[in-house]
């Protein structure tokens, strides 16, 4: 019959699925979705958990016990973009085209520490074999130095008053000026186009052209400095040991703190949180923000005094030196010595460079060591030998220091400058919108009015710089503890007329504004009041006008 | 059911199904006609974009129209819902379908549709004109409710219109006379009786059936009802009758109109002779329904409600219909609010919404998207067109006893079977590097003993010191002594009374210098140049002898130990067996080889150990306990934390403690009093008294600590053989020491030995001791606190003659306790060298929120939300953007409102 025709092809083709179940197995074609799905499932859980190692933001928040089904969902919602989002920044890392790579020793007996100078020189390219090179100034004594923010710029100062900003790369001078004084430190402020240099007794402040500015008269003999990027504050330590902050962008000092441990002997900041490090003579580091007048954590790193000390770029390592010969190597997250390595002399100088290699001055001598810390290893390695070398050539070491974004590293000595290569120690990946080394005029101009508009306050400097918008855990009995009680009432319409500025008057346009709103406090109260004392006067001064005018012209008299 | 949502889409009906127009030899073109069948098996849904509304505007357009009216008298006029899609009907499996006794042939498909007598639509076969003269009359078996009621018109208007349409369809080939038609059913009831049982249900069936197929129009519950009726025997179309007659409405007028039919036709028709019993039959229960009927009928009716009572009715009725429309709102609000980012105009009303712009693929049986692709597939395959490749017939593998292998099971062998072999080929490459390390050191050793020969071939020749050249250096030494500065000279204790070290260069390299120099000279009194230790600045990297001999042993034991694998099946065949043993034995060979060359080495390095020692040596016993002091330290360098405290408090002075039998571990604060006794620092004169004094004594002991020390380290043979050569030990030791120490010059020597002395140097300054006072005084600070606030006067006597007793009853009368943080709460507690501050900084609390903010219930929840950056630096672009994206963005240009959610 017809009808067959058409059932037949269904039938079959259920016998022909039939068929094909019992080759393969149904159970089996099934199981082997849910293998493949398992699959997806734990390639997924591998990636989210790779990603958050580099990118994670905490953990998510337990959805489950909350009642309130609309916060549920928002915090559903929440947690899948924040997972979302941190898949993302793993994925973009695809755009990080440039990788930075380190010497390798091809086989156990090469060292690669023996490599030379010049032997890098000779299998590098050209362009990068030119940032290799010497400054021969040996009359005006030991230089310290200092990179600007895109290690673009290069400032000297040699001890015997002489100080030379140049464009290192071009060898171009932009200014030299002899100041005919003690110039103990040299820094760069937020860009290229002001620097501050420590005098014999005060602190400067230059322009690029060698044209003095400032004078800081507050800050004497400084024989220290830091410069603080994100909150614009010139952090200075002198010979009396008080730790002072000032801020350049509006010209105030912020903060003046007595360390009341002698003359300092070093100073470094963590880049993470914008904490200072003073170290101190006694062997003591003391760990400071512009917020309170005590160290925020002291430690012992050394028994004499700290020669030098610097922090990783992520905050989580500090690395030490001292008179006592020792190299300590502390996590200052958790406040512990992770390790702690001998110098055959006392190291006058460290730095960290943006890849965590280490590199010491001692002596006449650099040593550059590499996995002194690795955030990612559970136990700190004891690192047996340094990854490259550098000295023993007379010239006692004053200062080192990372050129940003470059495989340079920059000694400052008592015979002038040398630049050396170390491969692999800058940061291949440099985000232009945040620091850009190769900027023009008018990105550095928009750069610096940016940063100013997103300057942060002092006020937000602490050990965790993510603490802004926690919860504040005082009890309320504390809370009111601390309640001054004397502290007069604050002037309602002070307030008002001190906020909002504008053609119209602030206070009209604020009571205008805020007595539509259904909010009955106490200042609302104030507020009506005096918005009838202002409709009361408003009133009669309408009624003289009326007045005035007489009954048949009252109708123009003005209304307010 | 999913929640009904609005869309972009109009409301049109659901696609019309085109009935395929048939032909004759039908079984011919159902094979042809494959797609035609299918899709009349699963009817596409197609999407109604505006585009597709165009395309069937003509069709529809007078429906439209219409539908639109009824629609809105449905809401109004309270009657039961109409379903306006014209669907398909359902051709279910077991179709009906068979013959009467002329040879037609009828189906309940659309398939059986093609006699042309099923074709006539009752309602097409009414032209104007005939409306008139039939009025009020209707055909038996179709349906008569059009010529109701209030509906009446409605319906008339409603056919009239179908008829115009249709028209020009139906009145070509299919369209027949009114009359013939007429006739056809007179006949068709005359045929009814004589066949009895089958009579008027047939023609009702095929009148019916193509009514109800053709005529959308019909409602699905009269569908039902009618099919019902097809082969309904008179039981149950009893049955039927009478439920219907339990619905009021239009198929009352159906029943009510039979029985007077009945009247009139039995008589008029002249069958009253007719006996058939189904007949009187339906006649009687006709009867009965009318004299049923009439109860009801007779009834008064009920006195109208009041207009105003009517009215509440009516309006309570209507506000609940309104309720129930605008319910259907419900979801799509709900959508609405909850979604994150709306845009309008909404996507469903783009121009290309319905159409699917991915790009055309080959279709295959695996990836057919719907049913209708699926059964055509079948289709084709069953046809043998099918266009896949057959599937090849998959490898099987079996094991021994012919068992068929699962997957996992061949997976896991093969990687058995590549272990074993690879196994003894890695074993043997193993060995090769372990040899060839072995083979170096062997070398070199050899090279040493020749040196060695050569060095003492000069000494012989007197090319190396005589007794008059040390008589010489010793005078050398006392001249450079008398010189020296040293640590009571008036030049340091000037320095350390102002503590010049902390802000003189100078001065500090001066010490460095001065212990450097005292150190030196008392090496000289050890009798070792001190030049080659200065001289010595390659960094700590090569590891040492010791720690590789110890590697390279471990390493063999371990390639030992590897022997016992389990074994598996290919392993047990003999070939294997015996291939695999033939490789065995050559790398066992080969171990022993190595074995036995290091413990040859080793037998060689301590015999020329002896002479080496006796002839090194002048400072004698202090020498010899110098270097194993230096030995244990460097010793107790090599583990990371545990000696670090002993180097802190001056290495000397605490090993010796230790050799004494103290407790090497003694408590910080002790060990830096020992050192301030035992320290002026920097001369350390008790310490080397000591020394003199117990080094002869304590000799054995140093050495069979060192020893120890050795053995430890792992050495299990060497420290066996030199206990059984007893007689050899103190040589063997002293050797041990030599080659330590001078490991200790290749790894850091200097920073070393400058340690103990750095130590020594800051030993002055009790530092730890200082740190520690000032954590306790902070830690006491901040702890809790009583507060006696009892002020003298209130409530007790003051002044000249109040007994101390008295005053010391009145003294703690008032106290108050001001909490603070507990010792153990601190977070400073575990660490040593930190002090953490724990005052809360008031300038930070600026920027932290007061109060837990609304939504959230707890703290973390509230802080996880501020946890995702907002600006783009932290982000990438994307997220970024969607972090900012508008909740509602407007696009240019008309906005279609949203349509109407579907039912």
């Amino acid at each position: 019959m017809d009808v067959k025709t058409l059932e037949k092809p269904s039938g079959i083709s259920r016998i022909f699925n039939n068929d094909n179940a019992t080759n393969n197995g149904a159970v089996v074609v099934a199981s082997r979705t849910d293998l493949a799905s398992n699959k997806q499932e734990r390639e997924r859980v591998r990636r989210l958990r790779e990603a958050n190692k580099s990118y994670g933001r905490g953990r998510r928040v337990n959805t489950k016990d909350i009642k309130d089904k609309k916060l549920r969902r928002n915090l559903k919602t929440l947690n899948s973009k924040n997972e979302n989002a941190i898949l993302k920044a793993k994925d973009a890392e695809i755009l990080l085209e440039n990788t930075g790579g380190f010497l390798e020793p091809e086989h156990e007996l090469e060292r690669t520490y023996k490599v030379r100078q010049d032997e890098i020189v000779n299998d590098i390219a050209l362009e990068t074999a030119k940032k290799r090179f010497e400054l021969k100034l040996d009359a005006l004594g030991p230089y310290v130095f200092d990179y600007s923010r895109n290690g673009r710029e290069l400032l000297l100062g040699g001890r015997k008053g002489h100080v030379a900003a140049m464009d290192w790369r071009e060898g171009k001078l932009t200014c030299e000026v002899q100041l005919g004084e003690t110039v103990r430190d040299v820094k760069w402020l937020h860009n290229n186009q002001y620097f501050a240099a420590s005098q014999k007794k005060n602190v400067y402040i230059y322009d690029r052209n060698g044209v003095e500015l400032h004078c800081l008269k507050r800050h004497q003999e400084v024989t220290h400095m830091e410069f603080l990027p994100y909150h614009f504050l010139l952090g200075t330590i002198g010979t009396t040991g008080v730790l002072k902050y000032q801020d350049v962008s509006t010209g105030q000092l912020v903060a003046e703190m007595p360390t009341k441990l002698g003359q300092p002997v070093s100073l470094g900041q963590n880049p993470y949180n914008a904490i200072l490090h003073v170290g101190h003579q006694n062997g003591a580091v003391t760990l400071w923000s512009p917020n309170s007048q005590e160290p925020l954590v002291k430690l012992l790193a050394h028994r004499g005094p700290v020669r030098s000390l610097a922090m990783d770029r992520e905050g989580r390592y500090m690395v030490s030196t001292g008179q006592d010969m020792k190299m300590a190597v502390w996590d200052i997250r958790m406040f512990k010595e992770v390790n702690s390595y001998f110098t055959r002399q006392p190291a006058t100088s460290v730095a960290i460079s943006d890849s965590g290699l280490t590199a010491v001055g001692w002596g006449t001598q650099t040593s550059i060591w590499k996995g002194l810390f690795d955030k990612n290893a559970p136990v700190q390695q004891k690192v047996q030998s340094p990854y490259m070398s550098w000295g023993g050539e007379g010239n006692r070491m004053e200062r080192v220091r990372w050129c940003p974004f470059e495989d340079v590293l920059g000694i400052g000595h008592e015979n002038g400058f040398s630049s050396i290569i170390v491969p692999g120690a800058g940061e291949a990946n440099f985000d232009a919108l945040e620091i850009n080394p190769f900027e023009n005029t008018k990105q550095r101009q928009e750069a610096e009015v940016k940063g100013l508009l997103n300057k942060l306050q002092p006020e937000m400097i602490a050990l965790d710089p993510n603490f802004i918008g926690n919860l504040d855990l005082r009890s309320d009995k504390e809370r009111r503890a601390e309640k001054d009680l004397d502290a007069a009432a604050p002037d309602i319409e002070e307030e008002i007329r001190n906020r909002a500025r504008g053609k119209n008057g602030a206070l009209k346009k604020y009571l205008r504004k805020q007595r539509r709103k259904n909010i009955i406090d106490e200042k609302r109260l104030k507020i009506d009041e005096i918005w009838k004392e202002r409709q009361k006067m408003n009133n009669k001064k309408r009624e003289e006008q009326e007045e005035d005018l007489g009954p048949a012209l009252s109708r123009f008299a003005k209304r307010e | 059911m999913p929640g009904r949502q609005a869309h972009g889409r109009p409301l049109t009906s659901a696609p019309k199904s085109k009935a395929t127009k048939k032909s004759k030899n039908r079984s011919q073109k159902n094979a042809l006609n494959a797609f035609g069948i299918a899709q009349e098996h699963f009817p596409q849904k197609i999407k109604k974009t505006p585009r597709y509304r165009q395309l069937e505007l003509e069709v529809e357009r007078k429906h439209s129209r219409d539908e639109e009216d009824e629609e809105d008298d449905e809401d109004d006029e309270d009657m039961p819902q109409r379903k306006k899609i014209k669907a398909p009907r359902p051709v279910s499996g077991d179709a009906e379908h068979g013959s009467d006794s002329e040879g037609n042939e009828w189906t309940l498909g659309g398939l059986a549709e093609d006699d042309d007598d099923s074709e006539i639509e009752s309602d097409d076969a009414f032209g104007d004109s005939d409306h008139e003269k039939f009025q009020g009359y209707s055909f038996g078996g179709s349906k008569s409710s059009k010529s109701k009621g209030g509906k009446d018109d409605d319906d008339d208007d409603e056919s009239e219109d179908d008829s115009n349409d249709d028209e020009g369809q139906t009145l070509g080939e299919e369209a027949i006379d009114l009359a013939t038609a007429l006739d056809q059913w007179e006949e068709d009831s005359e045929e009814e009786q004589k066949d009895g049982s089958q009579s008027d249900s047939d023609e009702a069936s095929g009148s019916e059936t193509s009514e109800g197929s053709d005529e959308g129009e019909d409602s699905d519950e009269e569908d039902s009802a009618e099919e019902g009726d097809e082969e309904a025997d008179p039981e149950q179309l009893r049955a039927l009758r009478g439920l219907v007659s339990g619905f009021g409405g239009e198929e009352d007028d159906d029943e009510d109109k039979a029985p007077v039919k009945q009247k009139i036709n039995l008589g008029d028709l002249g069958l009253g002779g007719i006996d058939d019993p189904f007949m009187k039959q339906s006649v009687k229960l006709m009867k009965k329904e009318s004299k049923e009927k009439k109860p009801g009928a007779t009834k008064k009716l009920d006195v109208p409600l009041s207009r105003r009572e009517q009215g509440r009715l009516d309006r309570t009725v209507a506000y609940e219909k309104t309720n129930e429309t605008l319910d259907r709102w419900t979801e799509t609000v709900k959508q609405n609010r909850r979604a994150e980012h709306l845009v309008f105009p909404l996507p469903e009303n783009s121009a290309k919404a319905g159409l699917d712009l991915t790009e055309m693929q080959p279709l295959t049986a695996s990836n057919t998207q719907n049913e209708l692709e699926s059964a055509i597939f079948g289709i084709m395959d069953q046809s043998g067109l099918s266009m896949e490749k057959p599937k090849k017939e998959k490898e099987r593998e079996y094991d021994d006893e012919g068992n068929e292998l699962s997957r996992k099971e061949i997976l896991n062998r093969k990687r058995i079977e590549r272990e074993l072999q690879s196994r003894e080929a890695k074993r043997a490459a193993r060995i090769k590097k372990i040899k060839s390390k072995a083979y170096h050191r062997v070398h070199r050793k050899q090279r040493e003993r020749d040196e060695m020969a050569a060095q003492e071939a000069m000494a012989e020749a007197g090319e190396i010191d005589s007794e008059e050249e040390r008589e010489a250096q010793d005078r050398r030494r006392a001249l450079e002594r008398v010189g020296q500065r040293h640590k009571d000279s008036k030049w340091a204790k000037m320095g350390s009374r102002v503590k010049r070290a902390v802000w003189d260069d100078d001065f500090r390299s001066g010490l460095t210098e001065m212990a450097r120099k005292d150190e030196e000279l008392r090496r000289r009194v050890e009798g070792r140049s001190a030049v080659s230790d200065d001289d010595e600045t390659s960094s700590s990297g090569s590891d040492s002898e010791d720690g590789g001999d110890r590697s390279l042993r471990r390493q063999l034991a371990a390639l030992e130990e590897e022997d016992d694998e389990p074994q598996s099946k290919l392993m047990s065949m003999k070939f294997m067996q015996k291939a695999e043993a033939a490789r065995k034995q050559e790398n066992d060979d080969l171990i022993k080889q190595i074995r036995r060359e290091l413990d040859g080495e080793e037998e060689e390095s301590a015999d020329d150990g002896g002479d080496e020692v006796g002839r090194k040596q002048y400072g004698g016993a202090g020498g010899k306990v110098f270097a194993a002091a230096l030995d244990t330290s460097k010793m107790s360098a090599k583990k990371p934390r545990k000696i670090e405290e002993d180097d802190d408090d001056g290495g000397d002075v605490t090993i010796k403690l230790s050799s004494n039998g103290n407790a090497s571990k003694a408590a910080p604060a002790a060990a830096i009093s020992t050192a301030n006794t035992t320290a002026g620092a920097w001369s350390s004169g008790e310490v080397r008294r000591k020394k003199k004094g117990g080094s002869s004594a304590k000799m054995e002991d140093f050495d069979l600590n060192a020893n120890i020390m050795i053995a430890s380290n792992g050495n299990k043979s060497k420290a066996v053989k030199k206990s059984s050569t007893s007689s050899q030990q103190q040589n063997g030791a002293g050797h041990a020491s030599d080659d330590d120490s001078d490991d200790a010059d290749q790894h850091l020597p200097l920073a070393i030995r400058d340690q103990q002395l750095v130590a020594r140097a800051f030993a002055g300054e009790d530092v730890v001791g200082e740190f520690e006072r000032e954590k306790e005084e902070i830690a006491e600070q901040d702890d809790d606190k009583v507060i006696d606030n009892t002020l003298p006067g209130w409530g007790s006597w003051v002044g000249d003659g109040v007994s101390n007793r008295e005053k010391k009853r009145h003294q703690g009368r008032f106290l108050t306790k001001v909490e603070g943080i507990k010792k153990n709460d601190r977070k400073d507690a575990k660490l040593d060298k930190v002090i953490i501050n724990e005052k809360r900084i008031k300038k930070n609390d600026r920027y932290l929120a007061s109060q837990l903010p609304h939504p959230f219930e707890s703290r973390q929840q509230y802080e996880r939300s501020l946890q995702q950056p907002v600006g783009p630096e932290w982000q990438t672009k994307e997220t970024f953007q969607d972090s900012t994206k508008p909740r509602v963005i407007m696009k240019q240009g008309i906005i279609a409102p949203m349509s109407k959610p579907r039912a």
